[in-house]
């Protein structure tokens, strides 16, 4: 595979007051809004978001044109994704009783906005978002991230 | 003379010197005159930051942003599943506030203090967390996405010892996601 990406990062961090809430099952996180087309890549399989949807560690998430999601993740980690955009759950781990945890995500395409929970709330490194060409924490509470592919070579 | 009028109006540069020996406070009057904020008005000088704008290529992203979660814990009168006074005020509120919200699952989770024994005490804690399930349910919340559960006296607000009557600890809690 030869693919040349420049990205370009455009990151935000602004501080706000995060409020506590605790999370469930096994479960990562949960689809809150949709807009358009969604596609989820579980274990090989391709199916599309409905609102509702429960989220596991290792899902790959891709938005069409004109498409949006957004998630809410166990320890009140907020994520919203706009059109054309590929991200997916490489970890997620928080556990309720101490409050602390840590996530990855990762995004090759698109726009991506993120509010902490109390992963970030309790670790300004727990919450990391991947780039093909750099890491990202959210180190208060509110990052943003565009990753434009200029050109792909495809062989 | 030119060369002195530039010399004298190069001294107005001292402001962006870093005095690295002494305090960084000013010492005089027109010291601090001259290291006073200077307030420029955008796009007058190249050197201004101009404030961050908002990207519009984000903004679908930003909207796709769920709301945060919201939380409220409602308290009850000594061994029953009756709100307070203050809670059955502020329970409508809660309700209207659910009621308003799109929500993917409401967690009801009933507590209570450490008066009687346990086993009685999850007993309790449960009919606390139904009363507030019927309560959503009368509201309209559909019954299959709340989930309740009764802890009896074994997640205390109010860290107490055995046959202790705390009201704080007398309560609901209400998770809406």
């Amino acid at each position: 595979m030869n693919i040349s990406f420049k990205t370009l990062l455009v990151a935000q961090l602004f501080c706000s007051f995060i409020f506590a809430s605790t999370g469930y099952a096994q479960t990562v996180g949960i689809v809150k809004t949709l807009s358009g087309n969604v596609q989820i890549m579980r274990a090989g399989a391709k199916v599309n978001v409905v609102l509702g949807d429960k989220l596991f560690k290792a899902d790959k998430l891709q938005t069409e044109s004109n498409s949006s999601v957004g998630i809410l993740f166990n320890d009140d980690t907020r994520v919203g994704a706009g059109p054309n955009t590929a991200f997916s759950i490489d970890s997620y781990h928080f556990d309720i009783k101490s409050q602390q945890g840590q996530a990855d995500i990762s995004i090759t395409n698109g726009t991506l906005a993120l509010v902490g929970g109390k992963l970030t709330a309790n670790n300004l490194d727990a919450v990391k978002v991947h780039t093909p060409t750099s890491t990202l924490a959210a180190t208060c509470s509110t990052l943003s991230v565009k990753v434009d592919p200029i050109f792909k070579e495809v062989p | 003379m030119l060369l002195i009028t530039q010399l004298i109006s190069g001294c107005s540069g001292y402001s962006s010197a870093v005095n690295s020996l002494g305090p960084e406070t000013p010492t005089s009057e027109m010291r601090a005159q001259i290291e006073a904020p200077v307030d420029v008005a955008e796009g007058q000088s190249p050197f201004c930051a101009k404030p961050v704008e908002a990207d519009p290529e984000m903004e679908t992203a930003m909207a796709a942003l769920p709301p945060e979660p919201y939380r409220a814990r409602l308290y009850f009168i000594f061994d029953t599943s009756q709100f307070t006074a203050e809670s059955e005020v502020a329970a409508k509120q809660v309700f209207d506030e659910i009621k308003s919200r799109q929500i993917a699952e409401a967690i009801v989770i009933g507590h209570t203090d450490t008066m009687g024994s346990e086993q009685y005490n999850i007993g309790l804690s449960e009919r606390r967390a139904e009363r507030v399930r019927q309560e959503l349910i009368r509201r309209g919340i559909p019954e299959n996405i709340i989930i309740t559960k009764g802890m009896g006296e074994s997640e205390l607000l109010v860290d107490t010892a055995d046959e202790v009557d705390e009201e704080k600890n007398r309560r609901v809690e209400i998770d809406v996601r």
